[in-house]
């Protein structure tokens, strides 16, 4: 347990920094969104080489990762669903925004302009709970892998193809990668089609 | 602003680095431990800057009147589907090894 506890330490205490940083300091953020943005390349060429030299295994679970993606993928709309229903009930919004910020999985990009259009004060919580649910996957999945194993790749919803890959492969191992690409590819095709129907619930 | 052909480029580069260095059996342990340090300092350091991206933007919009309820809002929305869809994910996959 001492092992694992010392490599929660480094994710979480980084992720801790930063926020605190964010929060309190002024920065140049187009710069500070470039450098993540670069640190993603150089991170999906490394995991890239990882997957590549690991192949051969990735090939021999491909039919179980694949069968996981796809429960995952499940899991994550049926947990997003919830959630909006939840939320929705518990600070009285609109069951159709909370369902499109709930949905969001992550991709803040998507979800933060595209609810902007009908309303800018959801559009902003849409943006950023779904910047901090990607951020918050980048530093606490290695505490819930240790917790709930493989089905800790459902937190990482949209950003498990690229954003959270790496630490996906990083501490659940190169064998869960397909399942970790296959929930994001999903995701990533269906969210842009769902979302104009959720936004028109009342 | 990501540019998804460069991620993929990457992505796709890196594989076919991985392949062929598998071919040529020039992977050794020694690789193997600089590779691990590097994809941690690029994980750590991509944690690094998203939380500075996050903690910028919840600061542009907590001087408002509404921040308490955006605060709320914000925890819940970031918290709960991911939480609930892992604990579905547990049911689903029954357990914590998959199916």
């Amino acid at each position: 347990m001492e092992n694992r506890f010392k490599e929660f330490i480094p994710p979480l205490s980084v992720f801790a920094i930063g926020l605190l940083i964010g929060l309190f300091i002024k920065l140049p953020m187009n710069y500070v969104e470039d450098i993540a943005i670069y640190w993603l390349y150089i991170l999906l060429g490394l995991i890239g080489v990882v997957v590549g030299i690991s192949a051969r295994d990735i090939l021999k679970t491909a039919i179980k990762g694949i069968k996981n993606g796809i429960l995952l993928t499940i899991s994550v709309f049926i947990g997003d669903i919830i959630s909006g229903f939840i939320i929705s009930f518990i600070l009285k919004q609109s069951l159709n925004y909370a369902l499109s910020i709930s949905i969001g999985s992550g991709w803040y990009s998507l979800i933060g302009p595209f609810i902007s259009i009908y309303n800018p004060y959801y559009g902003v919580i849409g943006f950023v709970s779904n910047l901090l649910r990607e951020a918050y996957t980048l530093s606490l999945f290695p505490v819930f892998y240790s917790i709930f194993g493989i089905p800790s790749i459902a937190m990482g919803g949209a950003t498990t193809m690229d954003t959270s890959l790496g630490i996906i492969i990083k501490y659940s191992g190169v064998k869960n990668s397909s399942s970790a690409l296959i929930q994001g590819l999903i995701i990533t095709i269906i969210l842009p089609f769902i979302l104009p129907f959720l936004i028109t619930i009342r | 602003m990501i540019s998804d052909i460069i991620l993929y480029s990457f992505l796709i580069l890196g594989i076919a680095l991985g392949i062929l260095m598998n071919i040529s059996k020039k992977f050794g342990k020694k690789s193997s431990k600089v590779l691990n340090m590097l994809v941690m300092i690029s994980i750590l350091d991509l944690i690094f800057f998203m939380a500075i991206t996050a903690g910028e933007f919840i600061s542009r919009y907590l001087s408002g009147g509404e921040s308490l309820s955006l605060i709320y809002s914000i925890i819940l929305y970031s918290f709960l589907p991911g939480i609930i869809g892992v604990l579905i994910a547990l049911i689903l996959l029954g357990g914590k090894n998959g199916k």
